[in-house]
């Protein structure tokens, strides 16, 4: 236990010996967390909004006109079938007609030669789906199946929207990495500030046989320390920054805008995990790599 | 107890071997000199004993283990029968004479109690009974020093590495450090120790191996400085 409390005490004193390259490296884990973390809130926003037209978005199968009613119902039970599928509902001709009358109100006699003729509308499949990715896959499994008319999605925006997920994505998991190598390197270079500044303490610690694990602790915890402070800095600001901006949105608009935006908790829940503890491997990696080197034997 | 058989030593970027084709073998309770000029790879033939690195070609024995061969935790194992003396001291500034000695069992996980008991015997032995409590920075150059080598043997060890322990000190107080060392050999603990200090050798005439520039030139019983 004393042992601990020494491998503390020693980080919070080599940090505050080496107070400038120790600040260099907090400012640098922090910086290079606020650009991914303003990066991040825009990709889980955008996620957000994904997942919401996603839920919303529907699909209809239609019916050829001219099938038994059985070979309808053993279409139905075929989409049902599918893993993906997560609502289904059928719409009968005559519901698809009574639908179709509802949008002209009153002038109902305009469908009066329609009921005449017989009804021309088709009866249908509408469907929910988990993924708006899997539409595509769902549409060329049934547009080819006997007694399938037409199937209609949002196709062309829903391509879209993903696109733009997908870049996004692609764009944050650039940006962490170029900024994790900055930020490793620039911890790597203050420990190895702090190796150099004890390394008379370290060649004694060797020499009456300390295990290298023992002899490393108190650099792996300080850069640690090092890359959490950093962490806590960024999602503290991160944490304002995102309250500002849903809170400007509410005030400024009648219709507000950030109903449509992720929720707070949402989205600063998980960045304060995910941060805390980056900055901490980050940290952590950064002082094994440079004290590791030093202690060669 | 230690033995160089054909031991060469090259630094990277070098191209003068800083070791040539060294043989020596060093019994069990022997004191040796290692003396020579500057350069001559006193520090070297001390760091191989150490197993800073391995030598470039060769072999060093300790007890007729190969030192080559021992890896990972052996390593520190080894290096815990072998207690080391620097010319510089290197002593933990912000510890008293009490933790910088006591901190060499701490590492070995020794309890409190022992290690209480035997800091305190070890400080009488070096004749610091009274300097416990105080810094390294309160101490004369030589009270350091006998720091050192109360931290250097605490844990026991079998050999002693002093590289040019007295170089730092005058003659008068490296006399009383030499005395120390000659006690702790008679203790039983075999001492290698490169100096550059001719009174020293020349007065305690002990074995003398003469180094130069990486060459084995000499090596004498009872002898003198060359
Ligand atoms: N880490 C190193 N890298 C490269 N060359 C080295 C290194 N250490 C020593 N040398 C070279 O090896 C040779 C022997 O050095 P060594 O330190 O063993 O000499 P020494 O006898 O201890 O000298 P001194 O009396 O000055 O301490 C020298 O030429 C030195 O420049
Ligand atoms: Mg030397």
């Amino acid at each position: 236990m004393s042992m601990i409390l020494n491998f503390f005490r020693d980080a919070y004193l080599n940090i505050k010996r080496n107070l400038l390259m120790s600040m260099a490296s907090v400012i640098s884990v922090m910086a290079a967390l606020i650009i991914v973390g303003v990066i991040a809130i825009i990709a889980m926003n955008v996620t957000f909004i994904v997942d919401e037209v996603e839920s919303n978005l529907e699909m209809k199968i239609y019916m050829a006109d001219d099938q038994p009613e059985a070979s309808v119902e053993e279409i139905g039970s075929r989409i049902q079938a599918n893993a993906h599928v997560t609502e289904l509902a059928f719409v009968s001709k005559d519901e698809a007609l009574d639908e179709f009358a509802s949008w002209f109100g009153k002038n109902e006699q305009l469908l009066q030669g329609y009921a005449e003729q017989g009804n021309p509308l088709p009866s249908s499949y509408v469907i929910k789906v988990d993924n708006a990715e899997n539409l595509d896959q769902i549409y060329k499994e049934f547009i080819n199946i006997e007694g399938v008319e037409d199937i209609v999605y949002g196709q062309e925006y829903v391509s879209a929207l993903l696109k733009f997920n997908k870049m996004i994505n692609t764009v944050s998991i650039v940006v962490v990495l170029i900024l994790s190598i900055i930020s490793l390197f620039t911890i790597y270079n203050t420990i190895k500030l702090t190796v150099f500044a004890r390394r008379g303490d370290i060649d004694i610690m060797k020499y009456v046989g300390a295990g290298k694990l023992y002899i490393k602790m108190p650099f792996i915890l300080e850069g640690s320390m090092l890359g959490v402070l950093g962490a806590l800095v960024a999602v503290l600001l991160l944490r304002n920054i995102y309250a500002m901006v849903l809170g400007s949105l509410k005030l400024g608009t009648v219709m507000p805008l950030s109903a449509s935006l992720a929720p707070f908790g949402l989205v600063i829940g998980p960045i304060s995990y995910w941060f805390l503890l980056y900055g901490f491997i980050i940290g952590a990696v950064g002082s094994l790599i440079s004290v590791s080197k030093f202690l060669r034997t | 107890m230690i033995k160089f058989e054909q031991v060469y030593k090259q630094y990277k970027g070098n191209e003068q071997c800083a070791l040539e084709d060294i043989n020596v073998f060093i019994d069990r309770g022997e004191f040796v000199f290692l003396v020579g000029p500057s350069g001559a790879g006193k520090s070297t033939f001390l760091n191989l004993i150490l197993k800073d690195f391995d030598p470039t070609r060769g072999t060093v024995y300790v007890d007729d283990v190969d030192l080559s061969t021992v890896k990972g935790n052996t390593v520190q194992r080894m290096r815990r029968r072998m207690g080391v003396v620097f010319q510089e001291f290197k002593l933990l500034e912000g510890k008293t004479v009490y933790e910088n000695i006591g901190f060499a069992m701490e590492v070995l996980r020794r309890d409190k109690k022992t290690i209480q008991r035997r800091v305190m015997r070890v400080l009488q032995l070096v004749g610091l009974e009274n300097a416990a409590a105080k810094y390294p920075q309160e101490l004369s150059g030589g009270e350091r020093q006998r720091v050192a080598i109360a931290r250097a043997i605490i844990n026991g060890p079998d050999i002693l590495i002093c590289d040019e322990p007295t170089g730092n000190l005058d003659p008068r107080t490296s006399l009383g450090i030499m005395k120390l060392l000659e006690n702790i050999n008679k203790l039983g603990t075999t001492i290698v120790m490169a100096t550059h200090d001719k009174p020293v050798v020349d007065a305690f005439k002990k074995r003398v191996i003469i180094l130069e520039r990486g060459h084995l030139i000499g090596d004498r019983k009872g002898g003198y400085f060359y």
